[in-house]
This record gives structure tokens, C-alpha cells and sequence, in this order.
């Protein structure tokens, strides 16, 4: 992906998951103030944002761990985890995450869970020394999710244009929803994801129906 | 300017009034009776009526008050507020629970607000303000690109 | 009682908090700190990691709490389904309710501190707890 289309802005990793989808994408528009008198506290991790200040790349949080490869339960319960955070691989036994309150609460679990398993973990806070590496891990990371995102998709698509149950709708609600967690810097494909399970939803279940006739009735001017 | 609707709220005449008083009318005064009293208080107090049969704001279309509310009063291009309407109706709409992830969990905390304190519907929005405004501050959180 | 936990406090930590004070320590005090290291002597830490009142064994600290003090009752192994995936998500339990309270706890975040999240989600639990046990009782959502 050109390093211009990664989005260095905020990256919620929390669901967007809309039923809107994208023909009803909304004008993006200034903030709206938050009751007076409250700061705006510290993102959440799933929020946290790469950029820092404009030149200067931005924190990270990293683990570095060793785990015996015998019993081999805990280094898959371990890599399981570190895959659904979606970490980037520095190499072996070394992860990375945009910092935050959140990922850096989620590394220090794993870590205990380590520790806790026989091995040994530490927790770092680090900042890429430029931002041509930071770029690298973000680019990464984001050609992961990219592909996730286009699986989902096709399997979106497939079923489309018959109808389909409401548990399949949820599945792939719920798997959706699971990668925009771990995605940090959001692609393209992440707007055309829901878009793809939107269209599913609608028109095409009893409460799907409903759903389009909301979403008709709002979109009429 | 007054607002009515029945009393025994459970979402949608605790969102409502967190969105009126938030966008529409600052200084409203909320009244919550019977039922078959909202038509003639309404008519009484010279206020608004929601979220009743044959209200002036309330479900049509599959759409619940609240979205009513927000197209009535032109609100929809507050994108933190359409995506909050969209968990709201959710919540409100039971065909419709599943149609946002954070559905069930609004309605779950609505209801046990309900469960909680049954006709004192000042209370329950007086406890579910600081909620709304919460989904509110993480929707506009979710909208905004900065 | 002291009790000690990190600050930024979420669903997990907000929920152990209204469970302590409920059915653990009706006179206990909160304290949020930035280091483990930082847990005052004499107070209990719960959802640090390295204390005992946190993760283990895949459990949220809700869930080691319910355990270690040995409250059976169903209705709090409900909420805490709910509490786990809000706060795990790793399908342990199915608990549709779990995003929602994720998300109202990340606004709470955003606006209040952790004193007043602890103040304002008191309420909530309690509704919730009346929520889950008329699930519980009827079988299925109530309506």
C-alpha cells in the first residue's frame, strides 16, 4: 500500500460496525464540545494514535518474551492472543503495539501470563528512531488487516443474493468487529467491509427487511 | 417549551429527553403521565408529546422517537449523533436489537435502570444522562478523523 | 479496607469496585495508581497485574473476585459473562451485552475521572444485577 494512503490519524480499533454502510456514510463534522468543564481524558489504546507530534514518531509499546518450547500449550495460547491484538512482529519473542491505556494493559496480561506459564517478559515503552520505520511497522500491520478485510468480503459476497440467516449475519458482524480491533491504521477496505455486511443484512432476513426500510425511509430526502 | 410522553421509561424516553435537552431545547421541562393522559396533558401544558400513540414525535416509518427526533430537528449531519442513533434504535427496537453491536448493551443497562425504579422516571434520567453522554463522547470519538 | 487499582479504570475494574463494595467490603476505599509498585501498604490491589485479585487462568478479575471470596450466586456469574467480554472478547461466553457497556465505559473514560466513573457505574451495576436476574428468571431477554 503507497504510504500515502496509511492514515496516520486516529485509528479506532474499536468497532465501527454501522448498519448505515457506506451509500449513507456520513458527513464527517466538527466535534461537537463534551459537557464543560471535562477534559477529554487519554485515549483509549484501541485509539491510540501513531502520529505524536508531526515529525516525531510516536510511541509504542513493545514485548519482548521468551517461552520454553516445551509444554508447547502456552507459546499457542500466547501466539493466539498476540495474533487477535494484532501485533507487529519486530522478531522473534519481540511484538509491537501503538501505545495506549488499552494495548498497554493488554501487553501487561500477556505478560503476566508468560511469566505465569514458566517464561519471561518485559514490558517497553519505545519510539521508532524515524518515522520511514514507523511507516514500515504501520504498513505492515495494515497489509494484514487488508487481507482480512478482503476475506471478509468475499465470503460477504458470496452469500449474498440469497437469503441469509440471521446467525450467518452475526458471525460475520462479530468477525468484523474482531478485526477492527486490531486494526490501528485503518485501509480502504475497512469502509468497503461494512459496507459488504451491511449489504448483507439488508432485505435480506425478516429483521434485515426492517433494517432496509429504515435505511430507505432515511435515505429519502 | 414542555415535553410529555408516558411514564415508565425505559430507552427511548430516556434518550429523548437527553437529546432534547442536549440539541433541541436546553431549557426543557420533562413531564412523564399515565399513558391515556399524554394526548391532554399535552394539549393541558401546551407541551410536546413523544414517544405515545398519535404523539407528535414518535415511531413511524420502523424508525423509533429518537430518530424522529433527530430528522425532525435536522440533526443528521451530526455524524457521532446518526451513529448514536443508531445503538439507540437498536436498544428501543426489539426486531432490531442485533442491528448494532452495542444494542443489547444499552437496552441491558436501560432496562435495569427500569427494573430499578420503576415510575421515577426523573431519577432514571437524572442516573442515564452521564451514559448518554458517554456513547455520545465515544461516537464522536468514532466519527472524528483527528 | 483499602483497595488499590490502576488508574484509567474500564469495565473490569469498574465492575470489581461496585462488587467489593456490595458484596465484599461494604466501607471500602478506592485508590488508583499509576505503578504497581505504588499500592499503598495495607491496601488490597484487585486488577494489577502480579496481585492475586487479577487475571488468572483466563478469568477477568471480576471473575478471580467471584472465586476467591466464593460468591455463587448465578446472577453475578451472569454479569460477570458480561464483564469478561466486555472487557476479554474472546467468545468465552456469549453475552450480546458486552459491547455495549465496553463502549458507555470508554466514554465514561473520556469524560470523568476515575473517582466519578466509580461514582456514576454504581447505579448501572445495580441495574444490571436487577437485569440479569430477571433473565435468569425468565429464560430469556426481559422485556
Amino acid at each position: 500500500m503507497p504510504a500515502d494512503q496509511m492514515r496516520f490519524h486516529r485509528n479506532p480499533a474499536a468497532p465501527r460496525a454501522t448498519s448505515s454502510g457506506a451509500a449513507a456514510r456520513r458527513p464527517m463534522t466538527s466535534s461537537l464540545a463534551v459537557p464543560s468543564g471535562h477534559e477529554r481524558r487519554q485515549r483509549d489504546a484501541s485509539e491510540a494514535s501513531p502520529a505524536g507530534a508531526p515529525d516525531q514518531p510516536a510511541e509504542w509499546v513493545l514485548l519482548s518474551y521468551r517461552l520454553p518450547r516445551e509444554p508447547s500449550g502456552p507459546r499457542s495460547a500466547v501466539w493466539r492472543k498476540l495474533r487477535k491484538l494484532g501485533v507487529a512482529q519486530i522478531s522473534d519473542g519481540l511484538v509491537a503495539l501503538p501505545a495506549g491505556p488499552r494495548t498497554r494493559e493488554q501487553m501487561e496480561w500477556l505478560s503476566e501470563e508468560v511469566i505465569d506459564s514458566g517464561g519471561a517478559a518485559i514490558i517497553w515503552l519505545a519510539t521508532p528512531s524515524s518515522r520511514a520505520q514507523e511507516r514500515q511497522l504501520a504498513r505492515a500491520m495494515a497489509e494484514a488487516r487488508v487481507a482480512e478485510y478482503e476475506a471478509l468480503i468475499a465470503t460477504a459476497e458470496a452469500a449474498g443474493g440469497s437469503p441469509v440467516a440471521a446467525s450467518a449475519i452475526r458471525r460475520l458482524r462479530n468477525e468484523l468487529r474482531a478485526i477492527q480491533r486490531r486494526d490501528y491504521f485503518p485501509p480502504a477496505e475497512r469502509d468497503q467491509a461494512e459496507a459488504a455486511v451491511h449489504a448483507l443484512s439488508s432485505g435480506s432476513s425478516p429483521g434485515g427487511a426492517e433494517e432496509g426500510r429504515r435505511h430507505t425511509a432515511e435515505a429519502a430526502p | 417549551m414542555k415535553w410529555v410522553t408516558r411514564e415508565n421509561a425505559n430507552v427511548d424516553r430516556i434518550a429523548c429527553p437527553w437529546l432534547i435537552r442536549r440539541f433541541i431545547d436546553p431549557d426543557a421541562e420533562f413531564l412523564y403521565v399515565p399513558r391515556d393522559e399524554v394526548l391532554t396533558a399535552a394539549e393541558k401544558e401546551g407541551a410536546h408529546s413523544y414517544d405515545a400513540p398519535g404523539a407528535k414525535y414518535t415511531h413511524r416509518d420502523g424508525k423509533c422517537s429518537f430518530d424522529v427526533l433527530v430528522d425532525e430537528f435536522g440533526l443528521t449531519g451530526d455524524a457521532a449523533l446518526v451513529r448514536l442513533a443508531e445503538i439507540v434504535h437498536a436498544a428501543d427496537v426489539s426486531e432490531d436489537r442485533n442491528t448494532s453491536p452495542e444494542g443489547p448493551g444499552l437496552y441491558a443497562i436501560a432496562h435495569g435502570f427500569a427494573l430499578l425504579h420503576g415510575k421515577a422516571d426523573h431519577d432514571k434520567l437524572e442516573l442515564e444522562t452521564p451514559m448518554y453522554d458517554a456513547l455520545y463522547a465515544w461516537c464522536q470519538d468514532q466519527v472524528s478523523p483527528t | 479496607m483499602k483497595w488499590a487499582t490502576r488508574q484509567g479504570i474500564h469495565i473490569d475494574r469498574a465492575a470489581c469496585a461496585w462488587l467489593i463494595l456490595r458484596h465484599v467490603d461494604e466501607r471500602a476505599r478506592f485508590c488508583f495508581v499509576a505503578d504497581p509498585a505504588d499500592v499503598p501498604a495495607g491496601a488490597t490491589a484487585f486488577d494489577i497485574p502480579g496481585a492475586d485479585l487479577s487475571h488468572h487462568g483466563g478469568d477477568c478479575s471480576f471473575e478471580t473476585i467471584l472465586r476467591r471470596y466464593e460468591l455463587t450466586d448465578p446472577v453475578l456469574w451472569r454479569m460477570a459473562a458480561i464483564v469478561h467480554e466486555a472487557d476479554l472478547d474472546d467468545g468465552r461466553y456469549d453475552a450480546p451485552e458486552a459491547p455495549g457497556l465496553d463502549v458507555v465505559l470508554r466514554g465514561l473514560s473520556m469524560i470523568h475521572s476515575d473517582d466519578e466513573i466509580l461514582r456514576l457505574t454504581g447505579p448501572v451495576f445495580n441495574g444490571l444485577y436487577e437485569y440479569c436476574h430477571a433473565a435468569m428468571l425468565l429464560g430469556h431477554e426481559p422485556s
